[in-house]
């Protein structure tokens, strides 16, 4: 506690107490955060199923390699033949497919509703906040439920195109918070130089905004495709038949006899990719503050 | 306007303007208004012109079928193999297995020798010559020659034939709500007069629909119906001592309080979709208040109570878990409260259980993982702001003799108020529309969340209008308290944008 040096010795002590419990709570916390995660990664290895972390059968790594064995093998497999892989594999890849669209309409949309937001001076603008920001103020699956009944009102069946609308009702809603807060930082000097150079204004939006935002587009483009793969709730209600793999994962978890700890591999690889991406994140941002 | 077009040009506002509009018409205003136009539908099986066509059509199935018994009633049956007669009839005489129709028509009936079945519709008028098994139907009717009163075997459509018909809803009948007289195929009249009499229950009836249905048309299609079987009270059955025992219970002397529960009659009602709204809408707030006394600390420690160096890695160590697939993280608590998780192996372990405790029918733990689930959402917001704050502020306080508490509430929250607000309302609203966590750990096991309750009035119910005014309601009744919610910490709107 650097900032703390010059507090009379007998209320720091005091401090270092209260300081003391509060670390401690974090940990508690963290604990807390992480506990089950832990458990799920442990389970992940234990060669038995329903998943369990108290009874341990040995090491295996067969719920992993269920992915990519060979047909025999899955057949030989008493627990293993019971799980549709291709149904598995096909849902991926509806995911993959719903968050290729979600995520450049999201941040076409995003970035539209930010320069509204931000530049167009009028009345309309508070109502515009209210009705663009409104998606992520509501309950997910009022948003699936509703599209789901627009479009079938359209004469569109729910199947993967209604996913798409619903998820990108409430997804371009994470661009269009991220690139405000940027084109608010935007200096206006330089748009304004180049317009006064003679630019067309669709020239400097492409050479000065469009490069000035690319970094918020980044990550908004990273954060709006974690939406659209994690989303349950909203999908659940749109979905029509199809599947995603949010929803087929849920579908696995609903097992009331438990389910072969194929999930738990699949959480695990997501949970090192995640835990990866975060390292490199703060490892590239701590280098660039460095700088 | 005009800094629009000055700074983007023409071409690029309008695509803007376009964009903004697609994504709030078709994306947000329109299908919201869709949904309550659902939700004032009345489902279109309901209305009083249907029931009286359906009327007609039972009447004319009536007759069809009277006019079997009137032109061959002295077929027998011959013997032969499996006659399964249905609600169609022409049922082909060949041996073997008859399988007839829906218009019931058995002009001649099947012959049997093996099983004979007779059906509900009485396609076999003459009771079939064993040789195997014969069930007797459940009307009876089936040896039309030796019973004397009814002159025709069962017929359901017969028996529905008649213009005291309830409405939908079960309280009105259409003869005297629509002023027709009370008429009936009564089977004990010669076949003739019953045909006679279905004839004019068929023409009463078509002309009473087409006139219903004019008026209906000019009518205004909308109800509030569906609205209100949110309000509906259904009948509890359970035994005198079960009553008692529910009437002890704390939560249920509440609902009775509040009117939720009520007695009539000596039976009890419930009001259960307010129930199932409330119940939710309770636990959200008070798992969004423990979400809030939960992280306040740990926003502070990570945003102005530990070294950079540190913060950075604590930062880290909330980020993971934020970022990781929300369904995975839910999953990973089924390891722990299984029947054969973590707390009952332990337990086991110990001796101190035989038998597996049920975690998941308790509604607690469906509580606990939507806790640990939307808890991040608070940090979060209220992390960013927190950590604007100038350190030296703090400082000074201390120096100047504030304690701790009094630094916390004169400076740190007064901070961090707008954090604090949105973090509330993202976590509030996750935590009422969870569908997720519900659907996983409870596995059905326990009483619903309503957003459960909406999925089942919507996709399993047989009127999914109601699922859409249940929905439109819940949206309403969210946006109200966080419009309350924000008057009261008079938060603006644009406080989303500058805390996440």
């Amino acid at each position: 506690m650097t900032d703390l040096s010059h507090t009379p010795p007998r209320r720091r002590r005091r401090l270092l107490t209260a300081d003391g419990l509060l670390s401690a709570y974090t940990w508690a916390f963290l604990v807390f955060m992480f506990l089950p995660l832990f458990l799920m990664i442990l389970s992940s290895f234990n060669d038995t199923s329903p998943p369990s972390v108290t009874e341990w059968q040995g090491f295996t790594t067969k719920w992993y390699a269920f992915f990519w064995m060979p047909e025999e093998t899955l057949r030989a497999d008493p627990v293993l033949r019971a799980l549709d892989r291709g149904r598995f594999v096909s849902c991926f890849g509806n995911s993959l497919y719903v968050a290729a669209m979600v995520v450049p309409l999201s941040l076409m949309l995003g970035l539209a509703g930010a320069v509204l937001l931000t530049r167009w001076r009028s009345r309309a603008n508070s109502a515009l906040w209210w009705v663009l920001l409104s998606p992520m103020l509501a309950p997910g699956i009022v948003l699936g439920l509703s599209a789901l009944v627009f479009w079938s009102r359209m004469g569109v069946d729910a199947g993967l195109f209604t996913i798409v609308m619903a998820q990108t009702t409430f997804i371009a809603g994470y661009p269009m918070l991220i690139l405000m807060a940027r084109l608010q930082r935007q200096p206006v000097e330089l748009e304004e130089a180049a317009l006064d150079l003679g630019a067309t204004p669709f020239r400097v939006f492409r050479r000065l905004t469009l490069p000035y935002l690319a970094p918020a587009l980044a990550s908004a483009a990273v954060i709006a495709l974690m939406a659209s793969m994690e989303n349950y709730n909203t999908t659940m209600f749109a979905k029509g038949g199809a599947c995603t793999f949010a929803t087929e994962i849920g579908a696995m978890a609903r097992n009331p006899n438990g389910h072969p700890p194929v999930i738990n591999a699949v959480g695990t690889v997501i949970i090192a990719l995640t835990v990866a991406g975060a390292l490199l994140h703060t490892f590239l941002s701590r280098r660039e503050q460095g700088r | 306007m005009s800094g629009l077009l000055q700074g983007y040009g023409r071409g690029l506002t309008l695509v803007f303007f376009l964009a903004a509009a697609a994504w709030g018409l078709m994306l947000i205003v329109l299908p919201q208004l869709t949904m309550v136009e659902r939700a004032l539908t009345a489902p279109s099986r309901a209305l009083d012109s249907s029931v009286a066509q359906g009327l007609a059509r039972d009447a004319r199935t009536c007759i069809s079928v009277l006019q079997t018994y009137a032109t061959d009633d002295t077929a027998a049956a011959t013997s032969g193999g499996l006659a399964v007669p249905s609600m169609t009839g022409g049922a082909p005489s060949s041996g073997g297995m008859a399988v007839p129709s829906m218009s019931g028509d058995a002009s001649e009936p099947a012959p049997s020798g093996g099983l004979a079945i007779p059906s509900m519709t009485g396609g076999a008028p003459e009771p079939a010559p064993s040789g195997g098994l014969a069930i007797p139907s459940m009307s009876g009717g089936a040896g039309g020659a030796e019973s004397a009163a009814p002159t025709r075997p069962y017929i359901l459509q017969c028996e529905r034939a008649t213009t005291h018909k309830p409405l939908s809803g079960g309280e009105s009948w259409l003869d005297e709500v629509y002023d027709l007289p009370k008429l009936n195929v009564s089977d004990t009249a010669p076949i003739a007069e019953q045909i006679a009499a279905a004839e004019e229950i068929e023409t009463l009836a078509r002309e009473a629909s087409l006139r219903i249905r004019e008026a209906e048309a000019s009518a205004s299609p909308y109800t509030l119906s569906n609205f209100a079987t949110l309000f509906e009270a259904r009948l509890i059955p359970q035994s005198d001592d079960q009553r008692a025992i529910e009437d002890a219970r704390l939560s249920n002397r509440l609902m009775s309080l509040t009117g939720l529960r009520f007695e009539r009659d000596g039976e009890t009602y419930s009001r259960i979709g307010l129930v199932t709204l409330t119940r939710t809408l309770i636990q959200a707030v008070i798992a969004t208040a423990l979400a809030l006394l939960l992280c306040y600390p740990i926003a502070y420690k990570v945003a102005l109570a530990s070294p950079p160096r540190q913060a950075v890695w604590l930062f880290l160590g909330l980020i993971i878990p934020y970022a990781i697939v929300e369904l995975m993280r839910i999953y990973a608590w089924t390891t722990i409260i299984d029947n054969s998780g973590l707390i009952n192996g332990l337990l086991h372990w110990l001796g101190l259980i035989d038998v597996p405790i049920q975690f998941k029918r308790f509604p607690g733990t469906v509580f606990l993982v939507i806790v640990y689930t939307y808890v991040l959402f608070m940090v979060f917001p209220i992390y960013n702001v927190m950590s604007t704050l100038d350190r030296n502020q703090i400082e000074a306080a201390r120096d100047l003799g504030a304690s701790p508490w009094r630094v916390h509430r004169r400076i740190i929250i007064p901070h961090s108020k707008p954090g604090i607000a949105v973090g509330t309302i993202a976590t509030f609203m996750l935590a009422a529309g969870a569908f997720s966590v519900p659907r996983i750990i409870s596995r059905g096991l326990q009483a619903e969340w309503f957003s459960q309750t909406i999925y089942n009035k919507f996709f399993e119910s047989p009127n999914a209008n109601v699922g859409a005014a249940y929905s439109f309601a819940y949206t309403i009744v969210c946006f109200l308290l966080v419009a309350l919610f924000m008057w009261l910490m008079r938060t603006r709107l644009k406080d989303f944008a500058r805390v996440q």
